[in-house]
C-alpha cells in the first residue's frame, strides 16, 4: 500500500484574533525571529525556527496592521489601527517610543541601517521617522494616490516602494529627490510587495495574479495567475526557483518560479489567509490568517507514514523529538498529552 | 501508557511538537489573576463591540435569499419556452408564432393563412394575433368555421357585418345595436319566424322574408 505523504506544520496559538502580517527577521547570531500583527492588538515575537512564542509587545490600543523588525532583530516596530506607529525594544518588550499620527497607519518597514523607519497608511503621506532624533518631525514623502497598504524599502535605502489600498499598481520613490521614478502597472490593487533578500525582484500580489518585477529595471519578469484571489506571496530566498501564495481558499499554494507548476497545497487553516513569507534561509515558510493562527511549513516536507508519524527524517530537530518520546514510553506517561496547549490541529496533506 | 507489546502492537499517534504559546494568564495568582481575566474579558468585549459596529450596516441575510428569489421569479429561464408544449408533432407551423399554445385548440387558427392548423390542435388564441389574420375568409372574412370567442379580434371589421348573411356563423356576441336592420343580411332563422332580426336589441322586422 501507498503510503500517503503527510505536511505537518508548527501551529503558533496565541493571537485571540486574525493575524494580517508577518515579518522575519534576517539571520542573526542569536538565530532567526518572527513578528506577526494581528487584530488583537498585540504584536507577538517568536523563534523563527520552532515558532516558540517569546514575547508579547503590549501598548496599542487598537488593530495591528504591520509589524516588522530591524536587521538585528533588536527593535521592533508596529502601526496600528490606533493611528500611531511605536517603536520598541525586541529584547525587554519595552515601548521606546510612539509616533503619532492622524489616522490608521497600515504599514511600517524598517530601513536596512536601522536608522530610519517609514510609515504609510489611510493619511495617504508616507513618512520617514529619523530613529536617532525621536523627536523630530519625520519627513513626509508626498504624491501617494491613495490610502497606504504596504510600504518597502530598496536599493540601499535610496527608494522605496508604496501600493495603495484602493488603486492599482506599486510605485516607487527616488528618496534624493523625492519624486515618483516608476510604477508597477497592476490590474488589481496591491495587497502585498516584497523585496527579495538579494535585492533582485519585487514579488507583488494584486487581485488573484503574482507578479515578479526586476527590481533594478522595474520590467515584469513573471505573471502567474491562482486559482483564487492572494492576498500574499512570498519569494524563496535562496534559491529564487520557487513561491508562495496564500489567500482566500485558506490554502498556502507552493509553484515553481519559472514555470508557475503548482508543486504544493499546504491546507491546514480554517479562515483566509493574509500573510505568507519564507523564511530567511529558505526552509520553511510562515501563513498568517484569519483563524488567528500562524503556521510553519517546512519547505521540503518530510515525508511520513501515516502511522508512523516520526518516519525517516533526517533532521537534528525530529531525531531529537523521537528519543523523548521514546523516553516518555519507556517512563509510562501519555504521549502527546501532557503540557500543551491547545494544538490539537491534525496532519495536513501536500 | 507505554505501548502493548504481542500479537496485535498498538502504537499511538504521535502529535507534532507544538511551538510554545504565551500563558494565558502570567504568574498571577488570586485576586491579581482574577483581575487579569476580567481585563481580558474588557478586551474581548471592546473587539466584540467594535466588530458589531462594522457589520451594522450590513443588509439581513435573508434579505439578500429574497432579492435572489423575487430576481428569479420576475426572469423566467431563457432556456425554458412560454407556454405549454406543442404535442402535435405535425404542427410545425403554429408552433412558430410566439405564444402559441398548441396543447389547446385555437378556433381562430382552423383555417388560418398564417398557419395550418388543420391538423393543430391549439387552443390558443395568441396564434393568430395578427390583423392580417384572414383565418375567417370572410369577404372581409369568413365565419364558416370560424369559432372565436371575441368577434372583434379576429377580423378588422366588426364580426356582426361581417357575419352577416351566414348561416352557420357562429358569432356569440350579438352587436350591439342594430341600427338598420333592413342592411342586415342574417338570415333569420328563428323556429318560430317572428320575423324579427336577430340582431341584438333589435326589434324591427326583417326586411327578408323569413320562410
Amino acid at each position: 500500500m501507498e503510503k500517503k505523504k503527510v505536511t505537518v506544520p508548527l501551529v503558533c496559538h496565541g493571537h485571540s484574533r486574525p493575524v494580517v502580517d508577518l515579518f522575519y527577521s534576517p539571520i542573526t547570531p542569536d538565530g532567526f525571529f518572527l513578528i506577526s500583527a494581528s487584530k488583537d492588538s498585540s504584536p507577538m515575537l517568536r523563534n523563527g525556527e520552532t515558532g516558540d512564542w517569546i514575547g508579547t509587545f503590549e501598548g496599542h490600543k487598537g488593530a495591528i496592521w504591520s509589524s516588522c523588525l530591524d536587521t538585528k532583530a533588536l527593535r521592533a516596530a508596529s502601526a496600528s489601527a490606533d493611528f500611531s506607529a511605536k517603536l520598541w525594544d525586541a529584547l525587554t518588550g519595552d515601548e521606546l517610543h510612539s509616533f503619532e499620527h492622524k489616522h490608521i497607519v497600515r504599514a511600517c518597514a524598517f530601513s536596512d541601517d536601522t536608522h530610519f523607519l517609514l510609515t504609510g497608511g489611510i493619511e495617504k503621506i508616507l513618512r520617514i521617522f529619523d530613529l536617532n532624533r525621536l523627536d523630530e518631525q519625520p519627513r513626509q514623502v508626498d504624491n501617494s494616490p491613495g490610502s497606504i497598504r504596504t510600504v518597502a524599502w530598496l536599493h540601499s535605502d535610496q527608494m522605496i516602494l508604496s501600493s495603495c489600498t484602493d488603486t492599482n499598481g506599486v510605485r516607487l520613490w527616488d528618496l534624493r529627490s523625492g519624486k515618483i521614478v516608476q510604477t508597477l502597472e497592476t490590474k488589481s490593487p496591491v495587497t502585498s510587495a516584497e523585496v527579495s533578500q538579494d535585492g533582485r525582484y519585487i514579488t507583488t500580489a494584486d487581485g488573484s495574479t503574482v507578479k515578479f518585477w526586476d527590481a533594478n529595471h522595474f520590467g515584469l519578469v513573471k505573471s502567474y495567475d491562482m486559482p483564487c484571489n492572494v492576498e500574499s506571496a512570498s519569494l524563496e530566498p535562496k534559491r529564487g526557483n520557487k513561491f508562495i501564495a496564500g489567500g482566500e481558499d485558506m490554502w498556502v499554494h507552493v509553484f515553481d518560479f519559472h514555470t508557475g507548476e503548482e508543486l504544493g497545497c499546504n491546507k491546514g487553516h480554517h479562515g483566509p489567509v493574509h500573510c505568507v513569507r519564507f523564511s530567511p534561509g529558505g526552509g520553511s515558510f510562515a501563513s498568517g490568517s484569519e483563524d488567528g493562527t500562524i503556521r510553519i511549513w517546512q519547505t521540503s516536507p518530510v515525508t511520513h507514514d501515516e502511522s508512523d508519524l516520526l518516519g525517516s527524517e533526517p533532521s537534528g530537530k525530529v531525531k531529537a523529538v523521537a528519543d523523548e518520546v521514546a523516553r516518555k514510553i519507556e517512563s509510562g506517561l501519555h504521549i502527546g498529552g501532557e503540557g500543551k496547549t491547545g494544538d490539537t490541529d491534525k496532519a495536513t496533506d501536500a | 501508557m507505554a505501548a502493548r507489546s504481542g500479537g496485535s502492537s498498538f502504537v499511538q499517534p504521535l502529535h507534532p511538537p507544538s511551538p510554545k504559546s504565551p500563558p494565558k494568564y502570567p504568574d498571577l495568582y488570586g485576586k491579581r489573576r482574577e483581575r487579569a481575566k476580567v481585563q481580558m474579558l474588557e478586551r474581548e468585549i471592546s473587539f466584540l463591540e467594535e466588530e458589531l459596529k462594522s457589520i451594522e450596516g450590513f443588509q439581513p441575510a435573508s434579505r439578500y435569499c429574497k432579492e435572489v428569489t423575487d430576481f428569479v421569479m420576475a426572469n423566467s429561464d431563457p432556456l425554458i419556452q412560454l407556454g405549454l408544449p406543442c404535442f402535435n408533432m405535425a404542427c410545425t407551423s403554429c408552433c412558430r408564432n410566439s405564444g402559441c399554445c398548441c396543447y389547446l385548440k385555437c378556433p381562430e387558427c382552423w383555417k388560418c393563412s398564417l398557419c395550418d392548423c388543420s391538423s393543430c390542435n391549439c387552443m390558443s388564441y395568441k396564434c393568430c394575433t395578427s390583423s392580417d389574420c384572414n383565418a375567417c375568409k370572410c369577404t372581409s372574412c369568413d365565419c364558416s368555421s370560424c369559432n372565436c370567442s371575441s368577434c372583434f379580434s379576429c377580423c378588422k371589421v366588426p364580426k356582426w357585418q361581417c357575419c352577416c348573411g351566414k348561416m352557420s356563423c357562429c358569432c356569440k356576441f350579438r352587436p350591439p345595436s342594430c341600427t338598420n336592420c333592413c342592411s342586415c343580411k342574417w338570415k333569420c332563422y328563428c323556429p318560430k319566424c317572428p320575423k324579427l332580426c336577430n340582431c341584438f336589441r333589435c326589434t324591427k322586422t326583417c326586411c327578408n322574408p323569413c320562410c
